[in-house]
């Protein structure tokens, strides 16, 4: 008994708590600012975006986005100005134009390469025609079930 | 005084051991080449010797390693550098491969042991080639050592002895650390093992239906080893990294990728030749690529060409030499290969291109694409520098676009492959069979696409595919417990069902392997897509809600660890009242802190809690609601399971090829 | 056996690659400024708190913009040679004091002494951002129209002072 009550007074004890404490909502802007910085590339850190990062130059940065933000600039206008700054480096995701073209093509050729090579060996298999196996004798086929029985029991 | 003499001299007992070891693997390289030259047959067998005393030498140099860290002997370099005395113990042990010389030095007593591990299970099984196999192995033992001793030594000494060390980076004091770089290295260097098996096959002309089994066998092994490095690997950074995922597509990552991948095309085709009997050089092709791309990974993390948070000090001068060894060991593969390739031809020819060996030979499409593809998005940027000098990234964004709708071809593939019989499926039979499972894979994936509009289109097509997948999983295994049942009538349903799986454990363990594929899928598909984030500043009190949890931040408090300070802050999941401490540690010696998330997991979700730096009176706080999570690592335990119960058929391959030939005549 | 040539012939290519790759620096990064205009700016100088300098203001001349701070060890490498330069009255050096605490910079100064013909203050980094600094020192070489020509990533070295950045001066002023 006296553990249910401790149960119901730390019921009522949590639910007070959260009744006077405030809800927290998340800033929109920090939200649009973080989903920018995730594609971009903290330029001093190893392969890690903006958004994650620590480092000095991404907490100036996330800084930067969220006035440019505020100032009511566009996802792109943020990110062009970030690129005519650091170049396409600051891109996690190569652009389709340019230097990043091959990176988008390349993927599809080759699957119709490979695959293509894949159709070619395939059919030319089939097409030839190799001696049939030979029929299987009855002592084979003993030694089949006596392999099978092993096998199953 | 006189124990610090023993410990200076058990690690000069340990280089020296290195320095024989390095002798030991020569021999074990040059006897079975010397053999016939010099007419001396018998000379070939002291290469298993010198495999077993390479593994003993080995082990004595790395073992006076461990103890001189774990003792805080700083007049070794690598203890002074990378260990302290306030280091946990745990932690201390595994410094070793913490660091470059003794990650080397880690792959290098890998190898010798694998070698060991031949020598003893080729003994009897095949002897007359195990010279070869050893030998080969010698060579890529030698050439490690090579660079052990003469580029980065671990037994280098410290003088002045200094009072205490520097520290290990505070990423890697993390026990998923502690495991991750021996098993991915377990799985890199047992791809040496496939790789020494096609190389002595080659040069003795070995028939396949004898190595096969052996190779498969190998490099199950060595797979299964990778899987558990990789997996181990995403479970580190999702704990640790405090991101809140567990893969990022970094180049170290992309480098233990490449030859899970092309392993996977492996393990496959692998079946193909021995069930088929072709394919036999793009096998020995794909096993010798495997291990190079094993190669190309210890050189991308060691040689530092490739920025990334992974890597170590940067060091051009040993990047050169795994570079020239790699080139080494590539030419003479190939060259071998190239010469040598064709002694056996396939025996059997293609029925139809809908049948089992068929789909095998799509499924190698798929990964080898895959697999290429990661090389190119890891080397692109490196080859883009190289001629133009500009500078671009390719990044997460980049591979998730490329390798997700691969993949789910790739998950197609596994969902109907296994139903479709060996030379010939009969359209309609498989139409019957799919029947079900596909028309259950479009309500769920019409579900999802209703439910959780709008939502990305690869979460109900991976949905569907999963189902489908988990559907002809059950129905094939469903219809052969049928099958046995009206076989041996009264037996009962679980007693069936087991004595199915057991007797074709291999089929089985694979169709576990694939279970434990579309588990983790799962846990990708919720914890990719309908993950939620949020970032805000709180003060003690605070209710945060997130993805339908609610969150009370408690408030902070300063914990000393054994070598760091930190500031824990309590937060509550009021649903439940669980609480998670999540800490902000400053290590003594490191200058950035380092950030301890708080989790609180069950199967459906995780609550994960970093905290930042404080704003004023509040903390700014990150958290987020992983769904299915625990999937993942749920699937790989799965997963591993499945190989070993794959590895546990005792069939000899002559009595499996008997038995696949009159499947055939019945068929 | 030819067609696998193919693959094989892939595999040269990225030994190659790599071979070159071990000399390339990965934490470089060309900057897309070159060719263009410096960024505006309106800063303090460590020396006058009190007045504003505008970009305009050091048109008309070439100049080095050199990046430093006085939390920056590799600065210290590099500064002999700045000293050296502005005793020579080369060309005229403008510091850029990156993210620093005024007392800390006049304190580095006169300890090291003082290259600069200026410092501008740039303590939350803003200019920094501007020109794509992503680490610090890095130098700018500024033409007399006010374009960006050349610039430097991490301590000046002799030898890139004589191979690169002087020869550069010259064809500039």
């Amino acid at each position: 008994m006296p553990k249910f009550s401790a149960m119901v007074l730390s019921a009522v004890l949590l639910c007070g708590l959260s009744a006077w404490a405030g809800d927290v909502t998340e800033d929109p802007v920090e939200r649009q600012m973080l989903d920018i910085a995730k594609d971009l590339r903290c330029a001093v850190c190893q392969n890690e975006p903006v958004s994650d990062s620590k480092s000095d130059l991404a907490t100036d940065m996330r800084a930067i986005i969220r006035e440019k933000l505020e100032a009511g600039e566009s996802r792109e206008q943020i990110v062009a100005y970030f690129v005519e700054r650091y170049g396409n480096y600051v891109l996690l995701k190569p652009p389709y134009q340019g230097t990043g073209t091959v990176l988008w093509v390349m993927p599809l050729l080759m699957l119709v390469a490979v695959g293509g090579f894949a159709f070619v060996y395939l059919r030319s298999r089939s097409r030839r025609t190799l001696p049939a196996t030979p029929e299987l004798s009855e002592e084979d086929k003993a030694r089949i079930r006596a392999a099978r029985e092993e096998v199953d029991s | 005084m006189f124990s610090d003499n023993f410990s200076l001299n058990l690690v000069e007992l340990g280089h020296f051991s290195a320095h024989l070891a390095m002798v030991v693997v020569l021999v074990q390289g040059l006897a079975p080449m010397l053999a016939k030259p010099l007419q001396q047959p018998r000379l070939a067998a002291i290469s298993v010797n010198a495999a077993i005393a390479a593994f003993v030498l080995t082990s004595i140099g790395g073992l006076s390693l461990i103890h001189a860290f774990v003792t805080s002997n700083f007049s070794v370099m690598l203890v002074a550098q990378h260990s302290n005395t306030a280091l946990p113990m745990f932690y201390k042990v595994a410094a070793l491969w913490g660091n470059h010389e003794g990650s080397l030095y880690l792959w290098v007593w890998i190898l010798t042991l694998f070698t060991a591990m031949v020598a003893w299970h080729g003994r009897r099984r095949y002897p007359e080639r195990l010279p070869v196999i050893l030998g080969v192995q010698g060579w890529l033992a030698l050439g490690f050592f090579g660079l052990i001793l003469f580029l980065s030594n671990p037994f280098e000494r410290l003088l002045p002895v200094p009072v205490d060390g520097h520290d290990l980076n505070p990423l890697l004091q993390d026990p998923g650390m502690v495991i991750h770089p021996p098993m991915l290295y377990l799985g890199y260097v047992g791809f040496s093992v496939p790789f020494a098996f096609a190389i002595a096959a080659l040069v003795t002309q070995w028939k396949s239906e004898v190595w096969i089994g052996w190779i498969r066998h190998w490099a199950l092994v060595a797979w299964a080893f990778l899987t558990t490095g990789i997996m181990l690997g995403g479970w580190w950074a999702y704990y640790e990294l405090g991101w809140g995922g567990y893969w990022a597509w970094d180049p170290v990552e992309n480098a233990s990728f490449m030859p899970w991948l092309l392993g996977t095309a492996l393990i496959h085709s692998i079946t193909v030749q021995d069930r088929r009997r072709m394919l036999h050089s793009w096998n020995i092709f794909l096993v010798i690529t495997t291990f190079s791309l094993s190669l190309l990974g210890t050189f991308l993390v060691r040689s530092g060409v490739l920025s990334s948070v992974h890597a170590f000090a940067v060091d051009p001068g040993r990047g050169a030499y795994i570079l020239m060894f790699m080139t080494l060991v590539l030419s003479v593969s190939f060259g071998i290969f190239l010469t040598k390739g064709r002694y056996q031809q396939a025996q059997e020819a293609i029925t139809s291109f809908l049948s089992r060996e068929s789909l095998f030979v799509w499924n190698n499409v798929i990964f080898t694409v895959a697999c290429a593809c990661v090389l190119l998005g890891t080397l692109y940027p490196l080859a883009l520098e190289a001629l133009t000098a500009a500078k671009i990234t390719v990044g997460a964004p980049y591979f998730n676009a490329v390798m997700i709708p691969i993949f789910l071809v790739a998950i197609l593939l596994m969902a109907i492959g296994p139903l479709v019989p060996w030379r010939k499926a009969s359209v309609e039979r498989l139409r019957q069979r799919l029947l079900v499972p596909g028309v259950l894979a479009l309500v769920a994936a019409s579900v999802m696409w209703i439910f959780f509009r709008p939502i990305h289109w690869t979460g109900p097509v991976a949905t569907g595919l999963v189902v489908l997948g988990l559907g002809t999983l059950f129905t094939d295994l469903w219809r052969s417990v049928q099958v046995r049942r009206s076989q041996h009538q009264g037996e009962g349903l679980g007693r069936a069902t087991a004595r199915t799986v057991a007797a074709n454990r291999r089929h089985y363990g694979g169709m576990l392997v694939h279970f434990g594929i579309l588990v983790i899928v799962m846990g990708l598909v919720g914890s990719g897509l309908f993950r939620s984030e949020k970032s805000v500043a709180m003060v003690p009190g605070d209710v945060l809600e997130i993805g339908g949890e609610r969150l009370r931040f408690d408030g902070v408090r300063t914990v000393q660890g054994a070598n760091y300070q930190a500031v824990q802050a309590r937060v509550t999941v009021l649903d439940g009242g669980y609480v998670v401490l999540p800490e902000r540690r400053q290590y003594m010696r490191q200058e950035a802190p380092t950030t301890e998330s708080g989790i609180h997991s069950n199967l459906l979700r995780d609550v994960y809690v970093v905290i930042a730096e404080p704003v004023g009176e509040k903390w700014a706080m990150r958290a987020f609601v992983n769904p299915l999570v625990q999937f993942i690592w749920l699937g790989g335990l799965i997963l591993i399971a499945g190989v070993v119960v794959s590895l546990s058929d005792k069939l000899s391959p002559s009595r499996r090829r008997t038995l696949s030939r009159a499947e055939g005549a019945r068929a | 056996m030819k067609k696998f040539l193919i693959p094989i012939g892939i595999f040269v290519l990225l030994g190659l690659l790599l071979w070159r790759g071990l000399s390339l620096d990965p934490r470089k990064i060309p900057s897309p400024l070159i060719g263009k205009p410096l960024a505006s700016f309106e800063l303090a100088t460590v020396a006058e708190p009190d007045k504003r300098i505008k970009n305009s203001d050091l048109q008309g001349q070439v100049y080095l913009l050199n990046v430093w701070a006085s939390w920056c060890v590799a600065c210290r490498q590099e500064h002999p040679l700045l000293m050296d330069m502005s005793r020579e009255k080369v060309v005229p050096i403008i510091g850029l004091n990156y993210k620093d605490q005024r007392d800390d910079a006049v304190g580095f100064l006169s300890g090291m002494g003082n290259p600069y013909d200026m410092s501008l203050m740039d303590p939350d980094g803003r200019l920094g951002i501007e020109l794509g600094v992503y680490g610090v020192p890095e130098t700018f070489l500024i033409d007399k129209q006010g374009v960006i020509r050349y610039k430097h990533i991490g301590p000046i070295s002799e030898q890139a002072l004589q191979k690169t950045i002087l020869p550069l001066i010259r064809e500039h002023s």
